[in-house]
């Protein structure tokens, strides 16, 4: 089993749907059958990095640390996990018959290459090569932001885009200063060789990517372009940035966790940055009246506790971290799948003109209901799991002030979900007769699913974190990983035949 | 010549972030160009300035050379800030163009003034014009 192969069959759909540019029924049948094989092979590497197991390739047979190299650990397969599963429901939810075959058409090979750039982030052992990848995503992203073509779309989009660009320079001038410090931008390498280097130096350097992976997973301060695109993206589209590309930067930061625990003022900083988000991100969510304005200043909430997590950096608050991250990521799509009904169906993206009998009644409220209160944190639902392993975390090392803000952030969350609930589906007079919508196939089907997700995640909450936990302890103690990629046999099998 | 490139990134910077903190689209697009200069000789300075000699000629000693990685690393950055500044004056384009605001800060913060047809047509089939 080798990292290598599951990269290629995003990069190769993509490539294949961009030339090929099939109808939109093609298209999603195409895409359906590359996500059964993804998850296929991702249940294979799920098995293959059980107990710590690192799988380790070094691309075109180069004596690591060297080359790139690609490094598969438990964390790599988690978010991979994420990625496929959020991806199938967004494929399922985009649908010819609801958003239109343009939409669609454009949509799919983006997609792929969306997929191709996260993937790859997931699976590499390199900081430079992490840093293409994140450019590969970001383009991916660029121009899905302009697949609805409306003017607000193509309005919202450039200061997304400027700012993603600057923050990006600064993730590649941090790289340059750590490159000159240590000599190597191999991830394991430079965990070895970190301690080594200036503090002073060092500190400059890894500020700059902390604050680069900060700007994007949106934590405050710099969290504004988020619920400034998102309302504008095609809303399925919307629900896949939420679920999985805005936690490219989370993984980023649990990923340089070995080279931040070297400096402590760091750390302490993303406790700070993490406690101001979560509170001031749900302030800002409840004054909000657009839905998915509402949910993108609501994820600057949730990615705050999940920096918070980060930032503690003991083994209770990284597990804590990376549970809440797919919880996180299962619920806010589901979220904007549903408001992406809400506004089909109310023909607005205003919450003051919806109503009950419009918004999709009893399956949706259902629906909507279960994420929701999963969000808010409510006992049988993955939230509650999520925020008591985080709360916990932060009792253990006993940050009262982070704790207390995390507590009221909880409180202003279930109240804003209960301003949706208000407007969206509590019955209010004057409500008018349904909207015809155009459904097609798979709409209800990717709710269900996700709906299903949730609940499913919340019941296996248990095995999850235990997981999840794997995946802390592998990152907080590197040795095992530093190990692997640095004992690597330098000419993998498909490479040992032309010598 | 370390002293010489550090000053230039930092003259390069200061200038980027002013051309950043403007209105007009273009003079944010020539911002970020500046700043994306200013961290290539950054990168270029992680390898070793000046000292040593960059070629490979006979009888050359491998640890007498320089660093060729950093250069690398600076290639692949040149190679992307281009294609991502032709993106943005590709917008810039577009909307000037169209007749529409070149300022950074055009994008409405809500739907207010359209009608619900139009709404609908953004939400529902989205895709016309290009």
């Amino acid at each position: 089993m080798s990292a290598f192969w599951p990269l290629l069959v995003p990069a190769l759909l993509g490539s294949l749907l961009w030339l090929w540019r099939p109808s939109a029924a093609v298209s999603r049948a195409v895409s359906l059958l590359g996500v059964v094989v993804l998850a296929a092979w991702i249940v294979q590497l799920f098995a293959a990095t059980s107990g710590g197991h690192v799988l380790v390739h070094p691309l075109g047979g180069w004596q690591t640390p060297y080359g790139i190299t690609l490094a598969l650990d438990g964390l790599s397969v988690l978010f991979l996990a994420l990625l496929i599963t959020l991806l199938a429901v967004v494929l399922l939810a985009l649908r010819p018959g609801a958003h239109g075959d343009e939409t669609v058409r454009r949509a799919h090979p983006l997609l792929w290459w969306l997929t191709f750039g996260l993937s790859g982030a997931f699976t590499t052992g390199d900081l430079f090569n992490l840093f293409v990848m994140f450019e590969l995503v970001l383009v991916a992203s660029y121009l899905l932001l302009q697949v609805p073509g409306s003017a607000r779309a193509r309005a919202a989009a450039l200061p997304t885009v400027v700012l993603n660009l600057v923050t990006s320079l600064l993730f590649l001038a941090g790289l340059g200063l750590l490159y000159g410090l240590c000599g190597s931008l191999n991830l394991a390498d430079l965990t070895v060789r970190i301690g080594d280097a200036d503090p002073l130096l060092r500190r400059a350097a890894l500020g700059m990517l902390v604050v680069a992976f900060a700007a994007k997973a949106a934590v405050v301060p710099l969290c504004f372009w988020m619920p400034a695109t998102y309302p504008t993206l095609s809303a399925p589209l919307a629900a896949l940035f939420a679920g999985i590309m805005g936690k490219l930067g989370v993984y980023a930061l649990i990923r340089i966790l070995p080279l931040l625990q070297s400096d402590p003022l760091l750390l302490d900083g993303l406790v700070v940055a993490g406690a101001l988000s979560a509170l001031l991100g749900v302030l800002a969510a409840l004054s909000q009246y657009e839905v998915r304005r509402l949910l993108a200043f609501h994820s600057v909430s949730q990615v705050g506790y999940i920096v918070l997590g980060i930032g503690l950096a003991t083994p209770a608050g990284v597990a804590a971290a990376i549970f809440f991250t797919i919880h996180h990521s299962l619920v806010k799509s589901t979220l904007y799948l549903v408001a992406d009904e809400l506004e089909r169906r109310n023909a607005s993206r205003d919450l003051r003109a919806m109503a009950f009998r419009r918004s999709g009644g009893a399956s949706m409220a259902i629906i909507f209901g279960i994420a929701a209160f999963s969000l808010a944190g409510l006992p049988p639902f993955s939230g509650f799991f999520g925020k008591l392993a985080l709360f916990r975390a932060a009792y253990l090392e006993q940050t009262w002030l982070a704790l207390v803000a995390l507590l009221v952030a909880s409180v202003f969350t279930l109240a804003s979900m209960l301003k949706i609930w208000q407007f969206a589906f509590a019955t209010r007079p004057g409500d008018d007769q349904p909207i015809s919508v155009a459904s097609g196939f798979g709409g209800g089907t990717a709710l269900l699913i996700a709906a299903l997700l949730i609940l499913g995640f919340g019941f296996a909450a248990g095995p999850a974190h235990e997981r999840s936990e794997q995946a802390a302890f592998g990152v907080l103690e590197p040795t095992g990983y530093v190990e692997s990629v640095l004992s690597a046999d330098a000419r993998p099998a498909s490479q040992a035949g032309g010598r | 010549m370390v002293g010489i490139v550090a000053i230039s990134a930092f003259v390069l910077t200061a200038a980027g972030v002013w051309m950043l903190l403007q209105q007009r689209l273009l003079r944010v697009a020539l911002g970020v160009t500046l700043i994306s200069h200013a961290v290539n000789l950054i990168l270029l300075s992680a390898g070793s300035l000046g000292t040593r000699p960059p070629l490979v000629v006979p009888g050359a000693v491998a640890a007498e050379l320089t660093d060729p990685v950093p250069q690398a690393f600076v290639l692949t950055a040149i190679v992307i800030s281009m294609a991502l500044t032709l993106y943005l004056l590709a917008g810039l384009a577009t909307r000037a163009l169209r007749g529409e605001s070149t300022d950074l800060d055009a994008a409405p913060e809500s739907d207010e003034g359209l009608t619900p047809d139009e709404i609908r047509a953004q939400l529902g089939g989205g895709g016309q014009g290009a």
